[in-house]
């Protein structure tokens, strides 16, 4: 059924009376061509589902995704509007799509106040933070990831070893990388030897996930038992960070260059933007987060700086100059958790 | 007479056919001896003139034995006797004179004896009346009042009633007062009062009013109309000149018997302003005159009548008259209903009832739009005929009233008719071709039939239309909660080619700590506000939030909206007419013929570049989803879209390419996808929920490779 409005050429929209799916079949359909890296034909699957699933939370679900990968975000704002009613976490999508459009008024980090205090010998081999629900917040540190309450205790301690890097998927759910090891959860993948120095890992929409490796510069895929799905080459002075986006674009980050390359879920080039302050690239880009319009949160390694660009490499804020940003955990939202490891303190900030 | 004979002729003819010629022969038969007893009587021939009556007299007093005299035959009878004591009387043979006299009285005791005027004959008359009753001194007021005495009408209403002697039963009544009854005893040879006074129970009043012809309405009931002058009566002249008016210009509307209280009363009169008041009725128990309502003059109210039509140069038609062209502008044109038809050959049609009401100027905008004939409604069996009836009743009245359509009502003498186009049995030829027919002969573009059905308890009406250019149909069904809710089924096919709406054209959202309303798509103008942008004001007036800001841009004026863009403030003007938002594809069940029809009217009726280009590509759009692409090309041949916007170039170009694709004239599509696929701004839909960029750039992808160009001729030599 699926074949022929993917496949036939004639294939057009509006749709010829002989070439139209029923809408569930076009919706199941644009999700497949869309993690396929076809955000095109998804869209035209997802038109053609519109009449009878338009409000439905699945048909937003799958059009906020498009919209994503085809950089609207106005209407992605105007999906997630629509979800707001099933879905607490909509109103705060929306806030971070519409004003992170570099069109409106200017955005700045506010702090929100500094979180409880672990003592400097503690935070000294902290890799990554990120925050967690209810003000909690998961620190990975060279040798294990920990879960924070609200209050600094320790909640839980997961041993990993040689700890490399630390993002959150869309759940936020916690996905750290160890030395040969991912930990998804409560799912602990072993990566296999021939996974080369991996120096970053993320979770993708699909339930999948990707790693990034320094050592053969290569980017591996893997089901989420494990099963390699594939590898392709990438040719990165200093590779640093992999994240994949809400419609399963994947984000390269280059450490040295200050570039942050973006593919399709297919692999293939999108563009490449230049995180730049003052017109200079950023000189260490340590760390990087993808909000769900496709914005980027930066660490520079070198200024200490966590700074915020638009999709198109827009600065729309930095934590600036007064802060030590030594490492950054950000939901992609409005909680943004800072470490300045000399100082021993987090802040929280929003924007 | 001859009435009750053919009465009782038909009466009988029902029970006995025989019997019904007999008893008019028979009543024939009576007149003719009573006939023939008075010439005999006059020709002193008392004898034969007895004879004559005998027979006559034996005949009615059977049918007194058996009930079955008539008023009529009383009074044959009443006359016989008389007229047979007289002749006995003359004969000398008084008893039995005496004895039809006494016979008389029984049945009249006060009839008027006139047979003969000879002293003897009446002085012994009176003497038996005189035997027999007595006599009741009738008084009533008013004197016209009508009197029955023991349930008969009595001739006079005063004076000196003979009765027989007992007890009697007055009852007297009259229009405009309370009817009385009482009871008399008399005795012979006594002469007994008896004074009835009427007291009114109503008033007549009598409205003066102008111009003549004025409706007089009696707390909604048409009571009269003023068509009798004041000079045609002497107390209503005097009144009027009185009021200080000629009497041959007022008009005289008698309103008879109202009760008393308060009442409302209106006039009206074509083409003046209505007069409405309360009127308070006081009874004059004591003399009853009529009340007289000093004269209203109504005022004459006219308008500027002004007709404007889309397209311009159309006919106007208002009641019946050719009244002009348009642009029409009509001066003293009455206020009031009036039939307004607007038409242009080959074009379309307009009619409605429009109520001119009062103004300087009142407007007409007529747009010439398709006529849809209605075959009626048909039902499941489990649905009533009472449900079937109100339903019927509800669309009626509401099909004329439609906005988007005009409506002609099926005149066939066919019951089944909407059943053609719903029975299964009845297929799609055969319905295609009753449409042709039907819409040839009414003059329309399309025809509507609708159905009610019971589902799960719950009643359903559906709505079917057919268009006799192409097969099939689009249905809509709606839910009821009652059958005489079914005109509510109409709005799903009467609905406007564009819809939008300023929440839809221009959608705003507050954010959480945010320092007021957002856009949320921005617009596709490059001097519009982008996504993002933070709205600070419509018109002069700040805006909190989006709600506020919705309701600021509502407002019909076109507001210049004031936002901040990239830390700059900027300002546009938004003009929430020209937003239109299109339908590109509504799934399997959406109504494009009714699209089809309205978007074809819109192609020869619109009159500037935007009305043509929303025309065309919502028939574009029709045709592509009917399944037309070579119609679909021809909507947009002669299309000069505005080079940006939402609605342009980009968007003509990709309609062009879909319909090409699918004609298999990939080559000729590939330039417009390369062109449109590189227009971020253009929209199927106009307000920038649809994407051309994206669906071109789609379309170009899964388009065969291109041919490889022709070989490059050697250079010879």
């Amino acid at each position: 059924m699926l074949l022929p409005a993917l496949l036939w050429p004639a294939s057009t929209y509006p749709p010829a009376p002989d070439d139209r799916l029923a809408p569930q079949d076009a919706l199941d359909a644009s999700k497949v061509a869309l993690f396929a890296g076809r955000p095109e034909q998804a869209y035209r699957l997802l038109l053609l589902a519109r009449p009878a699933l338009g409000d439905d939370p699945a048909w937003l679900d799958v059009a906020a995704r498009v919209y994503l990968a085809l950089d609207r975000p106005g209407l992605e704002a105007q999906a997630f509007l629509k979800l707001a009613p099933s879905d607490p976490s909509a109103a705060a999508r929306v806030k971070a799509l519409l004003e992170r459009t570099g069109n409106g008024p200017r955005l700045a980090f506010q702090p929100l106040g500094r979180w409880p205090v672990l003592d400097k010998k503690s935070l000294k081999p902290v890799v990554a933070v990120a925050p967690g629900p209810g003000g909690s917040a998961y620190l990975l540190t060279e040798d294990a990831l920990l879960t924070l309450g609200a209050d600094g205790g320790i909640l839980k301690s997961e041993s990993l070893l040689d700890a490399r890097d630390l993002t959150l998927d869309a759940s936020g759910v916690p996905l750290a990388l160890g030395a040969d090891t991912v930990r998804w959860g409560d799912t602990v993948v072993k990566l296999p030897s021939t996974v080369s120095r991996p120096v970053s890992a993320a979770p993708a929409p699909d339930g999948t996930f990707f790693v990034l490796t320094r050592g053969d510069q290569r980017l591996y895929r893997f089901s989420r038992k494990g099963t390699s799905l594939g590898s392709a080459a990438v040719a990165l002075g200093d590779p640093a960070r992999v994240r994949v986006d809400g419609a399963g674009r994947i984000y390269l980050a280059d450490r040295d260059t200050g570039q942050v390359r973006l593919y399709g879920a297919d692999m293939a080039p999108v563009r490449t933007v230049t995180l730049a302050q003052l017109s200079r690239p950023l000189r260490r880009l340590d760390d990087l987060t993808v909000d769900v319009g496709g914005n980027l949160l930066a660490v520079d390694g070198s200024s200490k700086e966590a700074l915020l660009f638009t999709a198109s490499g827009q600065l729309l804020a930095s934590t600036g100059p007064a802060l030590r940003v030594d490492a950054a955990g950000w939901d992609g939202l409005g909680n943004l958790l800072v470490l300045d490891r000399r100082e021993g303190i987090f802040w929280r900030y929003g924007s | 007479m001859k009435a009750r004979v053919l009465a009782l002729l038909v009466l009988l003819a029902l029970s006995t056919p025989g019997a019904a010629q007999v008893v008019m022969e028979e009543v024939g038969a009576l007149q003719e001896a009573y006939a023939t007893a008075q010439q005999t009587y006059g020709g002193v021939q008392f004898r034969q003139a007895v004879e004559s009556l005998n027979p006559l007299i034996d005949s009615l007093t059977k049918w007194e034995q058996a009930g079955r005299l008539q008023p009529q035959d009383e009074v044959l009878l009443e006359k016989s006797l008389e007229l047979r004591g007289t002749c006995a009387f003359n004969l000398g043979k008084t008893d039995l004179a005496r004895q039809d006299w006494t016979r008389l009285i029984q049945l009249r005791p006060d009839y008027p004896f006139t047979v003969a005027k000879t002293p003897k004959i009446l002085k012994l008359f009176e003497e038996i009346r005189s035997s027999l009753t007595g006599t009741i001194a009738l008084t009533v007021d008013p004197a016209d009042a009508v009197v029955l005495l023991d349930g008969r009408p009595l001739r006079l209403s005063a004076g000196t009633v003979p009765v027989l002697k007992g007890l009697h039963a007055l009852k007297a009544t009259r229009p405009g007062y309370a009817a009385q009854e009482r009871e008399v005893s008399v005795d012979v040879g006594a002469s007994v009062e008896a004074t009835i006074r009427l007291v009114p129970n109503a008033r007549s009043i009598y409205f003066f009013a102008k111009p003549e012809g004025a409706q007089l309405l009696v707390d909604g009931k048409p009571v009269g109309r003023a068509d009798r002058p004041a000079s045609s009566q002497d107390d209503w002249s005097r009144f009027a000149r009185d009021s200080g008016a000629e009497p041959s210009q007022v008009y005289v509307i008698p309103a008879l018997y109202l009760p008393p209280g308060e009442h409302r009363v209106a006039l009206v009169a074509p083409c003046h302003r209505k007069r409405e008041f309360a009127l308070t009725v006081v009874l004059d128990t004591a003399a009853n005159t009529p009340g007289f309502v000093k004269p209203i003059a109504l005022e004459r109210r006219t308008v500027n009548l002004e007709v404007v039509s889309h397209p311009s140069g159309s006919q106007v038609v208002i009641d019946g008259q050719v009244a002009g062209t348009t642009p029409l502008n009509l001066a003293d044109f009455c206020i009031g209903s009036h039939e307004v038809a607007v038409q242009k050959a080959g074009v379309g049609f307009y009619k409605s009832t429009v109520n001119v009401t009062e103004g300087t100027i009142f407007r007409v905008d007529a747009t010439l739009r398709p006529t849809l004939l209605w075959a009626g409604l048909t039902r499941d069996q489990e649905v009533t005929p009472r449900q079937l009836e109100a339903a019927t009743e509800s669309l009626a009245a509401a099909l004329p009233a439609m906005g988007q359509f005009n409506a002609v009502i099926a005149q066939e003498n066919n019951p089944v008719l909407p059943d053609t186009f719903f029975t299964p049995g009845v297929g799609a030829q055969d319905q295609a071709a009753a449409v042709r027919e039907l819409c040839e002969k009414y003059r329309c573009q399309g025809l509507l039939a609708g159905r009610l059905t019971v589902d799960g308890g719950k009643l359903q009406m559906a709505l079917r239309l057919f268009v006799p250019e192409f097969g099939g149909y689009d249905e809509d069904e709606v839910g009821l909660k009652e059958a005489s809710q079914a005109a509510t089924a109409l709005t799903l096919v009467d609905r406007s080619l564009v819809e939008s709406s300023v929440a839809k054209a221009l959608p705003l959202t507050d954010v959480t700590g945010g320092r007021g309303p957002v856009f949320v798509l921005g617009v596709a103008d490059p001097n519009g506000p982008a996504a993002g942008d933070l709205l600070l004001a419509v018109g002069n007036t700040a805006v909190a939030n989006a709600a506020a800001a919705r309701a600021a841009l509502e407002k019909p004026e076109s507001p210049v909206v004031r936002f901040l863009h990239r830390g700059e403030e900027k300002t546009w003007t938004f003009k929430a007419g020209s937003v239109a938002q299109l339908v590109p594809y509504g799934g399997e069940s959406y109504g494009n013929r009714r699209l089809w029809l309205k978007a074809r009217q819109g192609v020869l009726g619109s009159e500037t570049p935007q009305e043509q280009l929303l025309s065309r590509l919502s028939l574009c759009l029709a045709e592509l989803n009917l399944g037309r692409p070579v119609e679909a090309l021809k909507a947009l041949e002669p299309l000069r879209p505005p080079a940006s916007g939402a609605l342009d170039v980009g968007t003509v170009g990709y309609l062009r390419a879909v319909a090409l694709v699918q004609l298999g004239r990939v080559e000729e599509a590939r330039p417009l996808l390369q062109s449109a696929s590189q227009d971020a701004g253009a929209t199927l839909d106009g307000l920038g929920e649809v994407l051309v960029q994206p669906l071109a750039e789609e379309l170009l992808h899964r388009l065969p490779a291109p041919p490889p160009a022709p070989p490059q001729a050697a250079p010879r030599g």
